[in-house]
């Protein structure tokens, strides 16, 4: 069949593509598939999917205000402008292991240098223009310096399309300095407390906040109070986040891992565990195939039996068992299922051995003195090589699916994002409803898969030439 | 009284990948009733394919492209498969295979298998079938307490006489013989061929025995017909083939084989070997192993002519002697 | 007499290969770091002396060979531990669900065969046709295609979206009373799982189906069959399948194995009640003793599939049978 020698390109083709999709990955994808969290809402859609659903965004165009235009972006509300400035001296210097700070750069707020009572108000407003999302959340970091006499509060606010202001924290009234800090718990609608405070309601969400689509305010307001003193507060690393529902090409995962990314590393895994166990097998099928078969006698016997014992215990539950005991790792699961997959090769080794043994080469090269190493060496070898790569070949599609099985089953590496463990991932969370999570990473197994099978039977067909009978 | 079959001018071909195997090419003979006609030739001449022909069952890449065989006078190419099947095969026209020991099932027993033959043609009851089974077993030589063990207990020679057996199943007019004894020794050969000949005497069958062995087709034919690379070399009687064969084929034949009585002669054999049905030789298919060859040889082929009575060649050589012009 | 001998030494085999799973079952788990009682300790702070009496409990303070035969008489007896996770002895969480398993995957294995041998029969006499390319193609992607992927997608398309099935369980919540409606649930709740084992399943049966017949069509006895006059229907169902499925009984005897790990998985997916979900819940559980006796079970069900299978080749093979 001409179609054999199509089937072997078309799966040559596919292992390229899968091959080339695994090199480049990182200039595919900028995020790292374990690591990189919180990309978007979790579970968000792909963007392709709703155009109306939210993107992530940013309003705030500059929050560490790293230079004196920073300010521009902002709306001040004050009795005096001179109150509101920007300051290069102070900065947000992070929080250790927590918080990386953005370096000098901040928003000084001044009391009143005449005394009394003072409000400021920054407000940056922005368009919205999607659907109600479901998660807002802010930053800021603040540190007020006290002289004297002085009270100060810092409110975050938010101005809905329909003119309400919302507060979503304050620091509450209070006197004295405080070197940089972060408000805790943070500005979040996950957080349940700000929305049993503001919406009264646990189930409630940003969409309360972000109701319509139109024009919304972020507000900072600072008020001070002093009596013969002065309050300078300092506001950096000022954030606010409308976390996205859609994100990147296929969404994001429990984490907010980018599913996308996944599934571009999750082929450099499939292919080195795939072809990786699979050479394991085959090593291992072509020793014991090659000494049953040369050997003979009670080696032969013994081989072939702990070859059949073997292949009636059933693999996956044994393999289950296997890595339940010895822990999860990408390595105990290749060698594994490399360790469980030599006895069918072995078998067919066998047999070809032994009738490459009557074959009157082999009886030749005997009575021209050809010593045992010299025939195998010479004969055996280059005739099994060429099933051994067949083998090779055609083993790796199990090898592959068995991972999957593995990993879905929650005994795969849990570091690492396999196409296995992202379907394990769909049936964890439930998210069987999310379609463009569920079936990419199988069509990725299946056409990996399939590759190997093509090009395993183009090789087959290309070393044993079946003589067509009809 | 019109002979029981008659085979004109047949021409069929298999396609395969790499071109048409012009398998059989312009054959005719014919099989009077209670005759027993030779078909012999190397391997690979088509002997095979006439005698599949003859049934229509060849395999699906094989063509007849024009010819008939007409049985009693009727043409049976044109009959449906359905037809065929349930009127010819094995009721009039009944076949012993190659290698017999493969043409039996492995799985069912032998009595089964004569069993199946029977009540596929004939309205009787599975007890007169097994009788009849019993009795034609008795007839080859098989004690009939054998009758259900499976082939694999059976010798080789006896395995060739249960297909015999079974040949015979639906009282055939014609069966074909296809190289019954080439898998036996001469021991068990010798044995076959007498419960053969001794069967199509008593039943007054017509035979056709495909052999690539002359000897064979010596001792139980009455006339021959010798096939080279699809072609039909001579047909004559067995008598006036072995004492005066014409073509140069049949010449090279039998003087290849060896006779037991007479005087010690040099075996000669046949140069070369048979052509490749891909690509076969212009003109005469023979041409380029005749030590006779001419011009004529090469370019066209020889048609079939009469040479005394029922005695038919076709060699150049042969057609443009003046005795035979 | 020849029939006697192979089963006996069929058997034989059968049992030393339980034999060496029960002592792989005792080294594996020996092997773990730690040890069931430590860890129970970790989580409940016990004091020593009661480490102590549990250790006399469970057995581990005797030497390795004893706790060895302890174990096998157990195992035997059909004792295979207490489960971690909830106290109750691992046998009887078992035969609670073994029923269900056994359920799905004698269906999906009955279906499977029936169409794939139907599938390869069928293409093995239309060499070339739809059904062929079919047979083939099924084929592959069954050695390719996760069945759980395949059933997720299942339940994705006729569960969430068209809603003709249920999304989980092995039957509804509350149970229907009756009987015809216990049936009925049972196999609606049934199709979705063993419509993914049975089209992942049936392409390796029908390619191997296919393979042998076209084996056995060229054989001389089918021609000589034809030349009988035989219908081609007769000649391919009687004549060409009786010698076509004896190494289609050995391909189904180790594929065995395959579907029965196809359908624990597949449970997985549709939480059907059976020994897959087990596995899933005992993994997330960490309940070792729950997959040493889930191996062991589903090991001698493998076995014994193995055995059967024999058993019918043994019979269907006159050249066993009398030789």
């Amino acid at each position: 069949m001409y179609s054999r020698s199509r089937m072997g390109i078309a799966g040559l083709a596919i292992l390229l593509i899968f091959a080339g999709i695994a090199s480049a990955a990182p200039y595919l994808t900028p995020y790292d598939p374990q690591l990189t969290m919180q990309l978007a809402s979790f579970r968000a859609k792909p963007e392709w999917l709703d155009p109306s659903l939210p993107r992530n965004m940013y309003p705030i165009s500059d929050p560490t205000f790293a230079s004196s235009n920073s300010l521009q972006e902002w709306t001040r509300v004050a009795p005096n402008p001179s109150l509101v400035s920007w300051s290069g001296k102070e900065g947000y210097p992070g929080i250790p292991e927590v918080d990386t700070g953005s370096g000098p750069g901040s928003i000084e707020i001044s009391s009143n240098p005449t005394g009394g009572n003072s409000t400021v108000s920054i407000e940056k407003t922005f368009a919205y223009t999607y659907d109600p999302p479901r998660r807002f959340s802010i930053h800021i970091a603040y540190k007020v310096i006290v002289e004297g006499n002085a009270r100060w509060n810092i409110q975050v606010q938010a101005k809905r399309a329909d003119g309400t202001v919302l507060t979503l924290w304050e620091s509450r009234e209070q006197t004295g300095s405080i070197d940089w800090s972060v408000p805790s718990p943070p500005i979040d609608t996950n957080d349940v407390v700000l929305r049993l405070r503001l919406f009264k309601d646990v189930l409630a969400d940003a969409s309360r906040l972000f109701p319509v689509q139109g024009d919304y305010s972020v507000i900072l307001r600072v008020s001070t109070m002093t009596e013969g003193g002065t309050a300078r507060v300092y506001v950096d690393d000022f954030k606010a986040r409308i976390w996205g529902e859609a994100f990147g090409h296929l969404g994001t995962d429990n984490y907010g891992r980018d599913i996308f990314t996944q599934l571009i590393y999750g082929s450099r895994i499939s292919i080195v565990i795939g072809t990786f166990s699979a050479i394991i097998a085959v090593v291992l099928g072509l020793i014991v195939g090659l000494a049953a078969g040369y050997i003979g006698g009670w080696v032969d016997e013994f081989l072939m039996r702990t070859n059949d014992i073997l292949l009636t215990i059933p693999g996956l539950p044994f393999l289950i068992v296997l890595t339940a005991v010895l822990g999860p790792s990408i390595w105990s699961v290749i060698v594994l299922i490399g360790l469980l997959g030599w006895m069918g090769i072995a078998r067919l080794i066998r047999s070809q051995v032994l009738s490459l043994r009557t074959k009157a080469f082999v009886e030749a090269s005997r009575a021209s003195g050809g010593g045992t190493r010299h025939i195998i060496r010479k004969h055996l070898i280059p005739n099994v090589m060429t099933m051994a790569y067949t083998q090779l070949a055609l083993t790796v599609p199990g090898a592959i699916v068995t991972e999957a099985a593995l990993s879905f089953l929650g005994l795969g590496d849990p570091f690492l994002q396999t196409w296995g463990k992202m379907l394990h991932d769909v049936q964890y969370y439930g998210a069987v409803a999310e379609w463009w999570w569920a079936a990419p990473p199988g069509i990725c197994i299946a056409l990996l898969s399939m590759a190997f099978v093509f090009i395993g039977y183009a090789l087959d067909d290309i070393f044993n030439p079946k003589l067509r009978k009809r | 009284m019109p002979p029981i079959l008659e085979v004109r001018d047949l021409t069929m071909y298999y396609t395969t990948m790499k071109g048409y195997i012009k398998a059989v090419e312009d054959v005719n003979f014919t099989l009077e009733k209670g005759e027993a006609l030779g078909l012999a030739g190397e391997s690979g001449c088509g002997k095979t394919s006439v005698a599949l022909t003859l049934l229509k069952l060849l395999p699906y890449n094989a063509k007849i492209q024009s010819g008939e065989v007409l049985l009693d006078g009727k043409n049976i190419l044109t009959l449906s498969d359905d037809e065929i099947r349930k009127t010819v095969r094995w009721k009039r026209i009944s076949m012993v295979p190659q290698a017999a020991m493969n043409a039996l099932n492995p799985v069912f027993k032998i009595s089964e298998q004569i069993v199946e033959a029977i009540t596929s043609h004939e309205q009787v009851s599975e007890r007169e079938a097994r009788d009849k089974a019993l009795e034609l077993l008795k007839k080859v030589g098989i004690d009939p307490s054998r009758a259900d063990h499976y082939p694999h207990e059976f010798s080789g020679g006896m395995k060739q006489r249960a297909m015999i057996a079974m040949a015979l199943a639906c009282n055939p007019e014609i069966i074909i013989a296809d190289e019954p004894t080439t898998a036996l020794d001469v021991i068990v050969q010798a044995q076959v061929l007498r419960v053969m000949k001794k069967l199509q005497k008593d039943l007054g069958l017509s035979m056709i025995l495909i052999s690539h062995d002359l000897s064979v087709i010596a001792q139980t034919c009455d006339k021959s017909i010798i096939m080279y690379a699809g072609n039909l070399a001579e047909d004559a009687s067995n008598w006036e083939l072995f004492t005066h064969p014409l073509h140069p084929y049949a010449l090279g034949l039998i003087g290849a084989f060896p006779s037991a009585k007479g005087e010690r002669k040099r075996l000669e054999s046949i140069k070369g070997s048979p052509p490749n049905l891909l690509d076969p030789p212009p003109g005469c298919r023979f041409h380029p192993r005749c030590p006779y060859a001419k011009e004529v040889c090469k370019i066209e082929v020889p048609s079939l002519i009469e040479t005394h009575k029922a005695h038919h060649v076709s060699c150049h050589m042969v057609n443009s002697h003046p005795k035979y012009v | 007499m020849g029939l006697r001998s192979y089963v006996a030494k069929r058997a034989v085999f059968a049992a030393v290969t339980i034999f060496i799973i029960m002592t792989l079952n005792f080294v594996i788990f020996r092997l773990m770091p730690g040890n069931p009682i430590s860890m129970v300790a970790d989580v409940v702070r016990l004091r020593a002396e009661q480490i102590q009496r549990l250790y006399e409990l469970f057995g581990l303070d005797k030497p390795l060979w004893d706790q060895y035969v302890q174990y096998v008489i157990q195992t035997l007896k059909g004792f295979y531990g207490y489960s971690f996770y909830t106290q109750r002895p691992v046998s009887d969480e078992i035969m609670q669900r073994l029923p269900n398993t056994l359920l799905l995957l004698g269906t999906a294995t009955v279906l499977s065969i029936v169409i794939g041998m139907v599938v390869g029969i069928v293409a093995a006499a239309r060499r070339g046709s739809v059904i062929d390319i079919s047979a083939i193609s099924f084929g592959f992607l069954g050695n390719s295609v996760p069945v759980f992927w395949l059933g997720l997608i299942l339940l994705v398309v006729f569960g969430v979206k068209l809603q003709w099935f249920p999304l989980r369980g092995t039957t509804s919540v509350p149970t229907p009373t009756e009987p015809l409606a216990i049936v009925t649930d049972i196999l609606w709740h049934m199709t979705l799982p063993t419509l993914a084992l049975v089209i992942i399943l049936f392409g390796g049966y029908a390619l191997v189906m296919r393979a042998a017949m076209i084996d056995v069509l060229t054989e001389d006895y089918i021609t000589l069959a034809r030349a009988k006059g035989i219908d081609e229907r007769t000649v391919l169902y009687k004549h060409a399948l009786r010698n076509a499925m004896l190494p289609m009984v050995t391909v189904i005897a180790l594929a065995f194995g395959f579907l029965l790990s196809g359908a624990l998985l597949t449970e997985t997916v549709f939480s059907w009640y059976g020994l897959g979900r087990y596995i899933w819940d005992a993994i997330l559980k960490q309940d070792y003793p729950a997959l040493q006796g889930i191996f062991f079970i589903i090991s001698v069900m493998v076995v014994a599939a193995n055995l059967i299978a024999d058993l019918i080749y043994g019979v269907l093979d006159p050249r066993i049978r009398y030789d």
